[in-house]
């Protein structure tokens, strides 16, 4: 009898460990593309139910002009119990608190697109060049990144609203610029293992530049972790939003839900719908961002749904 | 050990300075007059005068940094002019309660919500582990503040049972039990506030650790050992689960102030946040740039602490 | 002769995935005597490593029993409590892991896993314990001083000795060995592999030996079953089944490792990919793969057909590839 010598075939030894996993792996490579991310996120009711919040939201702060019944800064009788002139009464100025809610929504998505968006943008831009470079940059940069994330954020951000004005863009602005080096983090990561691929690996074989690689390649296939991070950035700015309105920072010429609160929270004695009704359009954003976020995250993390019945 | 704690110590170093130069940056992107800015709303011109001399800024802007960050080194925040005392006495006073309103909400968060996320994890997948992750997206969704006007509407308002604001009551007695009990009941609802914001990132993190953990073969090799499931789970899982845990409470201490500044100010508790809130509604520049940097070292203190106490827990980290 | 120590009849497990049901054993049977050794070898998803699982009834939360008996020293395993379970396993049966890197717990010293797993069940002393630890460590070639390290502390090939260490704590009767030896290098491979084959001489142990690499089995295994698609198509005394297989994907998996004696071949792997577990094909599961596929092979299930020495393999042409014999391994080069 002859003795073969050993061929230790360890990737596929591995795949065996969890034959399961790797049947579900190979159906879901398969199953790649937009379509089918669409299917899998369609399927998980939570997450259904969560876009049906954001469309409640989303609907009132488009057609806030045709369904608010008052305009949000007309004068009427203030403190207004909730009734059928003010189904949700009005605040200590007079100002109708469901038209007030509606408006607000806008302003409310505004930071949660607007802030988010540029965070990805700047994130997703400053993890990817730092990390596809290499050596000393990335470290300088990286060390910055884990400094920056270590600041306490809604501290930073009530001193320069506090000290540098509270204009809606600029308070925008300033919320993207202290969001991203999270993205940028998440982004590194991906970078790290995306630049050792194949494809990666032969577009510098074949003498492409730095750039085009990263934006080309790179970027494209490690943007999923970091869109999923952006849904929870988007919760986060309109709950920064709301609070620093809240502390009495927001923008004067803008409505919005925390300033609604501000206003209202001495007579929360008298007229506790001023106070509640707010809150509750904040949840419901929130509730619905949260839902989404988790949603994205089980699609484009199969460990988490593995095994779920 | 000890050699990796100094080294840690080391590193707050250019993350102070870092928040120091954010500091005196924003003081000059301020519109108008750094030494107004600096000096707060209320301040007479003399004052400013003096803090134009104090701080050097008529010289060169390099040397108007150097002359700053020489004056924190000395422990000189400023001076507060609507206290009309220096800065760091202002916090240092108001720090106690910020600290016992964290530990009095952080402590039971981490207990229930570890224990909350452990018990869904077990149950995974399930009806109640569906629950329990409905009821902490949930709370996620609530704004501390409006939570914390909820709790005095209830509370406070209709049911009478809790005084809605402050920390102490005029009439209450001013030493012995009777005081800590006074304090006891001025605390109960901004603590639960606190607590039920900081609840679900404690219920979710082990949750999610825990299912990870109980998929590793480690956990496989203890079943084939024979150990009964809840040895299997309390001493070979629990213990791997709750190393992240540990990580994210001290991770989560910036957070954990943001959420006391917002409850500070609606219960009116007499905190470094509800100094932040006074700071901005007075314009006091010299206060919220403190409470900013005392906070922020904090925030790294309590890093170093997490950091030291994970690696007493996990034998693969290593000190070097 | 020896008496039987483990009986495994029409065993069928399956797992529920979001799709339906992974097919991972289906109808899985034989015999395994005391002290004697049996390789199980297939491709990667061919449920080897689910069999091994599923004969110590460890299953994972989505996995089934859904018929059969597993015969241990005259008891059931199958319908028998969990608690009687727990009293048999290490004690009488032991597992090694394939991946001893993530089987040891990472906060706990290698030698306390040990000593746990003694004292767990049989209640001695930590000093005994600890005693007989240190003997294991002695046995599989590690010091003791080892004992206080931690798992991230070994290298790899130690890792899997203080795991062959752990799985032997309790004197077992049955160790089964999954893919003991893969995740090492070749050198620390062949150390364990060597240390294995002694201990099971030496201790008189009773080894079930899952690998996808034939050539291991080949060292340790007085006999081999080969697996494909959830079931065993070849059963047989080893040197028989390497020299003179019966079944083509038996044939196909011994081209597919190269011999240091035979003439030098070209090295491939077998064409075409492991079926899906959900919808397994109908008739013979190898059809698909198979170059002497007839009409029949897709409709009909092939019977055992008896080879040498007790040895079986469920291919309609058996005798067909037997008289054939080295130009059926031509034809198998041939379609690659």
């Amino acid at each position: 009898m002859s003795v073969p010598v050993f061929v230790a075939d360890e990737a596929a030894a591995r795949l065996d460990d969890e034959h399961v996993a790797a049947m579900e792996g190979l159906r879901r490579a398969r199953a790649v593309g937009v379509r089918a991310f669409v299917a899998r996120f369609l399927a998980q009711p939570f997450a259904v139910a969560g876009l049906l919040l954001l469309g409640i939201v989303a609907a009132a702060a488009v057609f806030a002009p045709l369904i608010a019944p008052y305009d949000p800064f007309a004068l009427n009788p203030p403190l207004q119990q909730p009734g059928p002139a003010h189904w949700l009464g009005t605040d200590p100025l007079g100002r109708d608190v469901l038209s007030q809610i509606i408006w607000g929504g806008r302003v409310s998505l505004a930071f949660a697109f607007g802030a988010a968006a540029l965070s990805l943008a700047v994130g997703v831009v400053m993890g990817a060049i730092p990390g596809y470079l290499g050596g000393v940059v990335d470290d300088v940069f990286s060390r910055f990144l884990d400094t920056f994330l270590v600041i306490p954020r809604l501290f930073l951000i009530i001193l320069i609203v506090a000290l540098l004005g509270s204009n809606l863009l600029f308070v925008i602005a300033v919320m993207g610029l202290t969001m991203w080096p999270q993205n940028a983090k998440i982004m590194r990561a991906q970078v790290l293992t995306i630049k050792k691929r194949g494809y990666v690996q032969a577009a510098i074989a074949a003498g492409v530049s730095p750039l085009p690689i990263i934006f080309r390649h790179v970027i494209p296939n490690g943007l999923a972790p970091v869109i999923a991070n952006s849904t929870l950035q988007m919760a986060y700015a309109v709950l920064t939003e709301a609070g620093l309105s809240f502390l009495g920072l927001g923008d004067p010429n803008q409505t919005s839900w925390g300033q609604i609160l501000n206003a209202g929270q001495s007579y929360v004695r008298s007229v506790p719908w001023i106070v509640i009704s707010p809150g509750l359009a904040i949840m419901t954003l929130l509730l619905g961002l949260h839902l989404v976020g988790d949603g994205v995250t089980r699609v484009l993390n199969p460990r988490l749904s593995l095994g779920r019945e | 050990m000890r050699r990796y704690a100094l080294r840690r110590v080391v590193q707050i170093v250019p993350v102070m300075l870092f928040i120091a130069v954010v500091n005196f940056l924003l003081i000059h992107l301020a519109p108008g007059d750094p030494a107004a800015a600096l000096a707060g709303e209320d301040a007479p011109q003399e004052f400013i005068e003096a803090l134009r001399v104090d701080y050097g800024l008529d010289k060169p802007l390099l040397q108007q940094l150097g002359t700053y960050l020489g004056t924190l080194l000395q422990g000189d925040l400023g001076y507060s002019f609507s206290y009309r005392r220096p800065v760091i006495e202002v916090i240092v006073e108001r720090l106690p309660a910020t600290m016992l309103l964290v530990f009095a909400s952080q402590i039971p968060a981490i207990v229930f919500g570890t224990l909350l996320g452990a018990y869904s994890a077990r149950h995974y997948p399930s009806k109640i582990d569906n629950a329990v992750t409905a009821v902490s997206l949930s709370l996620y969704a609530v704004p501390i503040f409006w939570s914390g006007l909820l709790l005095i509407l209830v509370f406070a308002v209709w049911l009478r049972w809790l005084p809605a604001s402050g920390m102490y009551s005029l009439a209450a007695p001013s030493e012995g039990i009777g005081r800590l009990f006074d304090i006891a009941r001025h605390m109960a609802l901004p603590a639960t506030a606190l607590f039920l914001y900081s609840l679900p990132t404690y219920v979710r993190l082990t949750r999610a650790s825990v299912i990870e953990i109980m998929r590793e073969d480690f956990i496989t090799t203890a079943r084939a050992i024979g150990y009964s499931e809840s040895v299997v789970f309390f001493r070979h899982a629990l213990r791997n689960a709750l190393l992240p845990a540990v990580t994210v409470a001290g991770l989560s201490l910036s957070f954990v102030f943001a959420g006391a500044l917002l409850t500070e100010t609606v219960f009116g508790w007499p905190g470094m946040g509800r100094l932040m809130y006074e700071g901005v509604l007075k314009r006091d520049y010299p206060v919220l740039m403190g409470v900013f940097l005392v906070t922020s070292a904090l925030v790294l203190v309590v890093g170093i602490l997490t950091d030291l106490l994970y690696a007493t827990l996990d034998p693969r980290v290593s000190y070097e | 002769m020896k008496t039987t120590l483990l009986e495994v009849r029409d065993l069928v497990m399956h797992f529920r995935v979001g799709s339906g049901w992974v097919h991972a054993v289906d109808g899985v049977s034989f015999e395994l005597r005391r002290g004697e050794t049996m390789g199980v070898v297939g491709e990667s998803g061919s449920g080897k490593t689910s069999l091994g699982y599923a004969m110590l009834r460890l299953l994972p939360a989505n996995g089934r029993i859904l018929g059969g008996s597993i015969v241990f020293d005259g008891v059931d395993l199958v319908p028998l409590p969990e608690e009687d379970l727990r009293r048999l396993r290490w004690t009488r049966f032991a597992m090694i892991f394939q991946n001893a890197m993530s089987a040891l717990n990472p906060v706990f010293r290698v030698g306390d896993q040990i000593m746990d797993a003694i004292r767990h069940h049989t209640g001695v002393s930590r000093a005994v314990a600890r005693e007989r630890a240190g003997a294991l460590f002695e046995l599989v070639g590690l010091s003791r001083a080892r004992l206080r390290g931690y798992p991230h502390e070994f290298s790899g090939g130690m890792k899997q000795r203080a795991m062959i260490a752990l799985a032997l704590s309790c004197k077992p009767d049955l160790v089964v060995a999954d893919e003991p030896t893969t995740a090492l290098d070749v050198v620390a491979q062949g150390q364990v592999l060597r240390q294995i084959k002694d201990l099971q001489r030496d201790l008189d142990l009773a080894m079930i030996f899952v690998s996808h690499d034939i050539s291991v089995v080949a060292e340790i295994c007085r006999n081999v079953a080969v697996m494909y698609a959830g079931e065993f198509v070849e059963y047989g005394p080893t040197e028989h089944l390497l020299t003179d297989p019966r079944h083509p994907y038996t044939m196909a998996l011994l081209r597919s490792f190269p011999s240091v004696r035979g003439p030098l071949k070209t090295l491939l792997s077998v064409p075409g990919s492991p079926p899906d577990l959900v919808r397994p094909p109908s008739g013979c599961r190898f059809h698909p793969r198979c170059p002497f596929a007839q009409a029949i092979c897709s409709e009909v299930s092939p019977p055992a057909t008896p080879t040498f020495d007790g040895g079986w393999a469920r291919c309609h042409f058996t005798e067909e590839i037997r008289r054939q014999g080295s130009d059926a391994i031509e034809v198998l080069d041939k379609v690659r």
